[in-house]
């Protein structure tokens, strides 16, 4: 079929006055519940849904789509502006992003987030409108060995987030780890590590360990200089500059690794784009010049997972639209609302429905460039939050945070949780312990866990699964190498320092 | 599944869903004739966009549209089907104007231990709908019907591994093969999220079967990926894709199976709330609301008013048996 013809048959849709309306609508309401801790899209779009069963089902779609990416776009806000991840895959962005905050570069923190996630948005809606299918079916060929693999070489790039000594930097890892076997065992149903809680069955939610050990702790840390300094007037650090033409140019290529990034996990069903996020700031990391100013405010460290975290989000949508295999949980609820319209997805809808596939193909390109149009100017206004006393910035940021975390499951256990693992991330500080592999390790733990489980009981617990297979022979070499690189690195500094 | 992206309601319904509750609490039993009165609390126990949840707010939508109820009507969600009904138990017990769905899970619970609560420690109204399971193999799968299967999980259970969710699903497999006469200890089971979820390592190959509710991969049965071997209900199902599909029995396995989804109010929930809610509930899957809505979804119309207590009486006992057989009642404590 002329691809050609497709795509003007689906922007002659996209662009009629109901369908941008819409797509506006579910963009902003994307940015909305995005920029909000711990809500994200799959709150925002199951909430949503019984509204959307009235509509025509493209408009639905193009809404639901609009929600899905615009959530990507503000979830980094409150990563800059106050040190709070609102969704796990947020988290990186706190590293680089805070500490530009913090020294007044608050405006091009924002503004290259905003900026790579419409160049993530708008490249990987390329990729799905040429490689859809071919991508979805080299997906199909990642079983659980090749996850395990996958996010093994994940947890090797540990060593990246981490400025301080290697040892605490594992010492954190093994932290994660042990957190996340906390809760059921998917592969036998039993329980473990939940102390007779019921609050622990499902184990320990992300969200509260990252907003504890980053916004809780910041909190006590602020409260700890006011004690201090008292209540001095602060200095204004919403920063008066735009990003500047330097800062782009810095921005450009880490755009292009975390695109390409994003997007190859992204279309793996179940990776999420949480480990898409990681991979880009430790190959971030790995390529720069200069990677001691990694966690001091390098902007690359914002450009490149934001665009990843867009990227991942939009390939996503491959195997759901060309396979009918959910690749998240927000997609998987996308996959349930499509049903509702009538509209199933899988290798037949690019052939019986051209028009509502390219319909929404063509309402992504539109609701980036809403999304760029939308998140520009509201940079200038949440900079302005920065300007407010600690004191009540502080107050707000516990706020919003204890009725985020609440709210998760309507459990006081988890503010509870939350509070310790504050108390925690507050000692760990000022001790100097890295708080990012523990979270690494904890959001992947689990998924490297049920892969390794899962690649073994379907070869009947043969081993050799792990290096018989191409591609997870592929990816653990490369684990074993950047091992290697490191170990001689290491080996070779302490000799020159001998 | 711990899932990685977290999610958080909107913080004014918390709000309006505590002060509800207060004014329950304080206001006590309400007269027969104006029930329900106030507004409902209507408990998903489940995160948004979970079965549980897409289930109330069917129910929830229908009424609206038909009119059937005419007071205000609050989805709640809640954490999982463990905590939600423990929940339901040690806050709602009395609270006329709380009701909630519940499904095999809570038998499942039961049954392994992981939940004290069963459907004795509420009032069970009605079963309002039920999915049916299949047995899936891939399109080119050398499986021509459900005996070449058995026979294979038989003779050779190591290399015949198989996929499906991690829940409900089980049960399905173990009460199958059980009564088939396979050793079940012996399968290898591969546990994902879902039905759908588990079905890319059968596309692949690497599981030979799929065990999965039909409505959960119709779509990959439609683009004849997957290939359908047999279906769980007692008679044959309907549409072009299904009509053709044998019963387990016909099969030559004796059993039924299915995943039903009820709605219960708190133990001590007043007869006049429960006869309310039976008689709407009756009236309301016969609208064409409700009936658009299954359809759409693909549920199976399967209310059950009288003897609803026997039925759950019942499958607790297959249930606590199948879990049995699959091991999975370890350090079972009430």
């Amino acid at each position: 079929m002329d691809l050609w013809t497709n795509i003007s048959l689906g922007f002659s849709q996209a662009i009629s006055l109901q369908n941008l309306a819409y797509c506006f609508i579910g963009a902003l309401y994307g940015t909305v519940i995005g920029v909000l801790p711990g809500i994200g899209p799959l709150v925002g779009i199951s909430i949503l849904l019984p509204i959307t069963y009235s509509l025509p089902p493209v408009s639905a779609v193009v809404m639901l789509a609009g929600i899905y990416y615009g959530s990507a776009y503000g979830g980094s806000t409150c990563s800059i502006l106050v040190n709070t991840p609102g969704e796990s895959s947020a988290v990186v962005t706190c590293f680089d992003g805070y500490q530009m905050a913090v020294q007044g570069r608050a405006k091009a923190a924002l503004a290259t987030a905003a900026i790579g996630s419409f160049f993530a948005g708008t490249l990987a809606t390329v990729a799905i409108m040429f490689l859809a299918m071919p991508i979805a079916r080299l997906g199909i060929k990642f079983t659980p060995a090749e996850y395990f693999s996958l996010l093994l070489l994940a947890l090797t790039m540990v060593g990246t987030l981490t400025t301080e000594s290697p040892v605490k930097g594992l010492f954190t890892t093994l932290v994660g780890l042990l957190l996340s076997t906390v809760g059921m065992d998917l592969q036998t149903g039993r329980v473990r590590f939940a102390f007779g809680s019921q609050w622990l069955i499902e184990g320990v939610d992300f969200i509260v360990v990252a907003i504890g050990l980053f916004a809780i702790s910041e909190v006590l840390v602020q409260a700890e200089l006011v004690q201090k300094f008292g209540l001095q007037k602060r200095e204004q650090i919403s920063g008066r500059y735009w990003i500047t033409m330097e800062e782009l140019k810095q921005s450009f290529m880490p755009y292009v690794r975390g695109t390409v990034i994003g997007f190859l996990i992204g279309v793996l069903p179940g990776a999420g784009s949480t480990p898409a996020t990681f991979f880009s700031y430790a190959v971030e990391k790995k390529s720069s010049k200069h990677p001691e100013r990694f966690g001091k405010g390098a902007i690359e460290g914002v450009a490149g997972p934001e665009a990843a975290n867009n990227a991942a989000n939009q390939g996503a949508l491959v195997p759901l639209l060309t396979l009918g295999i959910p690749g998240s949980a927000t997609t998987a609820v996308m996959l349930g609302a499509f049903m509702i319209y009538g509209i199933q997805p899988g290798p037949l809808l690019f052939e019986k429905d051209p028009a509502f596939v390219w319909t929404i193909i063509a309402s992504m390109y539109i609701g980036n460039i809403i999304l760029l149009i939308l998140n520009l100017p509201l940079v200038n206004i949440f900079a302005k939050l920065l300007d407010l006393p600690a004191a009540l910035l502080s107050s707000m940021v516990l706020t919003f945070c204890t009725i985020g975390v609440y709210s998760i499951r309507f459990a006081v256990f988890d503010v509870f949780l939350m509070i310790i693992f504050g108390i925690v991330g507050y000692f760990m500080r000022k001790h100097d312990y890295p708080a990012a592999p523990l979270l690494l390790a904890l959001v992947l733990g689990e998924m490297m866990e049920q892969g390794l489980r899962r690649a073994l009981t379907l070869s009947n617990g043969d081993w050799t699964v792990f290096v018989t297979r191409p591609i997870s022979l592929g990816l653990l070499s490369i684990s074993a190498l950047s091992l290697l690189y490191s170990v001689i690195k290491y080996l070779r500094g302490k000799k020159r320092l001998a | 599944m711990k899932t990685v992206q977290h999610r958080v309601y909107r913080v004014w319904i918390v709000a309006a869903l505590l002060l509800i509750g207060i004014g329950m609490g304080a206001a006590g039993a309400v007269l027969a004739a104006d029930y329900p009165g106030k507004s409902m609390l209507m408990i998903a126990p489940s995160k948004p966009g979970s079965g549980f949840d897409t289930t109330m707010r069917a129910v929830v939508l229908a009424l609206t549209q038909e009119k059937l109820v005419q007071a205000p009507m609050t989805v709640m969600n809640m954490a999982g089907s463990v905590p939600g009904t423990a929940q339901i138990v040690l806050r709602y017990s009395n609270d006329p104007n709380m009701i909630a769905v519940m499904s095999t899970t809570g038998s499942l619970n039961y049954a392994t231990g992981l939940s004290p609560y069963y459907h004795k420690d509420w009032k069970p109204i009605a079963r309002l709908i039920s999915a049916y399971y299949g047995i899936f193999v891939r399109q080119d799968s050398p499986y021509k019907n459900l005996g070449d299967l058995i026979k294979d999980l038989k003779n050779n259970p190591g290399g015949t591994p198989l996929s499906g969710g991690y829940s409900d699903d089980r049960l399905c497999y173990g009460a199958l093969f059980s009564k088939a006469g396979v050793d079940i200890t012996k399968i290898n089971y591969a546990a994902f999220a879902g039905g759908v979820e588990s079905a890319g390592v059968v596309l692949e190959g690497s599981a030979k079967a799929l065990v999965s509710t039909i409505d959960d991969v119709m779509g990959l049965l439609e683009s004849k990926q997957l290939r359908l071997l047999a279906v769980s209900p007692g008679k044959r199902m309907e549409g072009p894709l299904l009509k053709d599909i044998p019963t387990f029995r016909e099969a030559g396995v004796d059993l039924e199976w299915d995943n039903f989804r009820y709605i219960l109010g708190g133990k001590g929930m007043p007869d006049y709330a429960v006869k309310y809610w039976q008689g709407t509930l009756t009236k309301m899957v016969k609208t064409p609301t409700w009936q658009g809505m299954i359809k759409k979804y693909r549920w199976g119309d399967s209310l059950l008013v009288e003897g609803i207590d026997k039925f759950l009486d019942e499958k607790q006992v297959v249930i606590t048996d199948v879990v049995k057989k699959l091991g999975m009642d370890k350090k079972a404590k009430k």
